[in-house]
């Protein structure tokens, strides 16, 4: 059984979603709408009575729940039953009041372990509540740029093995154009497929690699606001046209 | 001779009493609570009234301040003083306005090496926290760590006391042979089942004590409270009307029953701390009717605790029976002949003839009312337990 990314035409396209535990490298340049397809991505499992956990390097958590806000009228029911969580390792290093319910702090995006034990008090907080969560990283990119890519590779492979025994299916964005080729192929190499976002001529273009799906079916077409994300290049019987 | 403690009770009951010049280092798997030991550690030495340096690579000096207070060691140092080495201001353009030094080329280990010789010079008598050696190694490199180690490791036998964190990530080599240089190493891993379900640390060598590590011992890092020993199941059990549920009540600092008309059905539950022992306590029902009970209640249980009515040899062997559920050998046990106050109530050592306990179970007389008195039978019960962690 797949899980939904709740973006229809790209669940057929994935042939139903992303492979259970799986973890997926969603990678593109600035303001192309991986936030966006992240926060997605949790709305779809908590919709279900997933739980789900966004760990936010680069935004604050009370931000994010505004986002969360405007994507989806019933997101407080979400709220209410304990089933959204935030590793915030933005807020407090910056200096920011956090009032946001099921948040945990840490200090900065350069203390790994904080941010390791603050994930693990998160998992341990909502395994009672089902066999499966799932789990955004958003963005290895500032992670790299505080530490660098070994230091942030060695914490995505401690990672990536802990959250799929807590049975976390997950998603970790990284932004082109911040890390040399070498340095991407590495989180490539991690992940179990990517999904790659970029603009062209005026237009937005999104390819799948892995993830799943055995065939490179180019690039389709999508676009995105603050609060959607939808796929427009037409394909059929699985495939692009 | 002059000896130190991290300020830990339970952990310096692992370490022994640690002779002065001594390098200490935590090895953490990721994820599992490591920091606190070095909030805990600076708070006791500066209230000791001795100097801390604090030794930061990995987030600003404020940050420490402000976590030491969310466990509860933040107000006044009459004598101490904190101070710290921020690594961390110049890897991102900030600066600390709190008191000590500055490392402005973080990644220089040739340059760090020199500063804490400063330092040591400076103030030989001053505990060293290093927060953390990994972080070093992920900064420069790992070989350039290991190259520099043996002068960084000079310089920290230098202090009073030091203490570093080293956190586990897949380097691809055993972190305890590159470590090797320090007088003690700890552990501190995670019992992991689907998630991490609790923390452990356990003493793997120390250059002063009897070759071998210790068992683990269970820790819990709390905001307030810092780092205790926890002791997730204590069972308290015995006849029905023995003095269970009050003897659960009377030692725990909060507790709660499940009683229908004054007799426990289910279950008393209780938590306290003792000594820097976080310990969870499960009073059992007495009836035999609720047997049936007694397996999952008692389950992963590491002590039990017999009450008997001194008072009532006639419930002995109802109490008898209690302890063959409860109970298995090895298990540390202590028998509470309980009702001392009431007339014609047996000395312990003729509870112990007329239970015909095994000869090393120790028998002690109490009033389940009286907290001193029933405290002082579950020290008792700890000492055993955390005796065991202790042994090599």
């Amino acid at each position: 059984m797949k899980v939904a990314t709740g973006i229809r035409r790209l669940d057929d396209l994935l042939e139903g979603g992303v492979p259970p535990l799986s973890a997926t490298l969603v990678y593109g340049p600035p303001f192309v709408g991986k936030e966006t397809f992240a926060r997605l991505f949790i709305l779809q499992g908590l919709r279900n009575g997933e739980p789900g956990i966004l760990v936010l390097t680069n935004e604050a958590a009370a931000d994010a729940r505004d986002r969360f806000l405007a994507m989806d009228p019933d997101f407080p029911k979400y709220e209410a039953a304990g089933l959204i969580r935030y590793v915030d390792a933005y807020s407090k290093a910056i200096g920011l009041d956090v009032d946001v319910p099921g948040v945990e702090l840490v200090d900065g995006p350069m203390n790994l372990n904080g941010l390791a034990t603050a994930v693990a008090n998160t998992q341990r907080a909502i395994v009672g509540l089902g066999p499966t969560h799932r789990l955004v990283v958003d963005s290895l990119s500032t992670l790299i740029t505080y530490t660098n890519p070994q230091t942030t590779f060695r914490f995505l492979q401690v990672l990536i093995g802990k959250t799929r025994r807590a049975g976390a299916t997950a998603l970790f964005t990284l932004d082109h154009g911040m890390h040399t080729d070498a340095e991407v192929q590495m989180f490539k190499h991690i992940a179990s497929g990517v999904l790659s976002v970029k603009p062209d001529q005026g237009k937005y273009l999104l390819n799948i690699q892995g993830i799943g799906v055995a065939e490179d079916r180019g690039w389709v077409d999508y676009k995105f606001s603050d609060t959607g994300f939808e796929i427009t290049g037409s394909f059929a019987a699985g495939r692009i046209r | 001779m002059e000896r130190e403690g991290l300020g830990i009770p339970q952990v310096d009951r692992l370490l022994s009493a640690i002779p002065l010049r001594s390098s200490v280092v935590l090895v953490n798997d990721p994820g599992v609570e490591a920091e606190p030991f070095l909030y805990q550690c600076a708070h006791h030495h500066l209230q000791q009234g001795r100097r801390v340096i604090y030794a930061v690579f990995n987030r600003s000096p404020e940050t420490i301040v402000s976590a030491m207070e969310e466990y509860g060691f933040g107000g006044a140092a009459p004598k101490g003083e904190l101070r710290f080495l921020d690594a961390f201001s110049a890897l991102v353009g900030g600066g600390s306005d709190l008191p000590g030094y500055t490392l402005d080329a973080p990644t220089d280990l040739e340059a760090l090496a020199g500063v804490l010789e400063e330092i040591a010079d400076e103030s030989p008598e001053a505990v060293l926290l290093l927060d953390s050696l990994s972080t070093l190694a992920d900064h420069a490199s790992l070989d350039a760590f290991k190259a520099h180690l043996p002068r960084i490791h000079a310089a920290l036998k230098r202090f009073r006391l030091s203490v570093a964190l080293f956190t586990r990530w897949p380097y691809g080599e055993e972190p305890a042979e590159m470590l090797a240089p320090f007088d003690a190493l700890l552990t501190l891993k995670g019992v992991e089942e689907r998630v991490m379900v609790s923390q452990y640390v356990r003493l793997e060598r120390a250059a002063w004590a009897a070759p071998g590590r210790s068992r683990p011992l269970l820790y819990k890092a709390l905001k307030p409270g810092g780092v205790l020993a926890y002791v997730p199941k204590v069972v308290v059990t015995g006849a029905h009307h023995a003095g269970k549920t009050t003897f659960v009540h009377a030692l725990s600092d909060t507790a709660v029953s499940v009683n229908r008309l004054g007799t426990t059905v289910a279950l008393d539950h209780g938590h306290l701390t003792l000594d820097g022992v976080a310990v969870d306590v499960f009073g059992t029902p007495g009836q035999s009717r609720f047997d049936p009970l007694l397996k999952t209640i008692t389950g992963q249980a590491l002590g039990v605790i017999l009450v008997v009515d001194a008072s009532r040899p006639d419930t002995f062997d109802r109490a008898r029976e209690m302890m063959a559920l409860t109970w298995k050998q090895g298990l540390p046990i202590i028998v509470a002949a309980n009702k001392q106050d009431l007339p014609g109530a047996l000395a312990p050592q003729e509870v112990a003839r007329l239970l015909e306990v095994p000869a090393h179970v120790q028998v002690m007389g109490c009033r389940a009312q009286d907290k001193e008195g029933s405290r002082h039978v579950l020290k008792a019960l700890l000492d055993q337990i955390l005796l065991g962690a202790e042994a090599q």
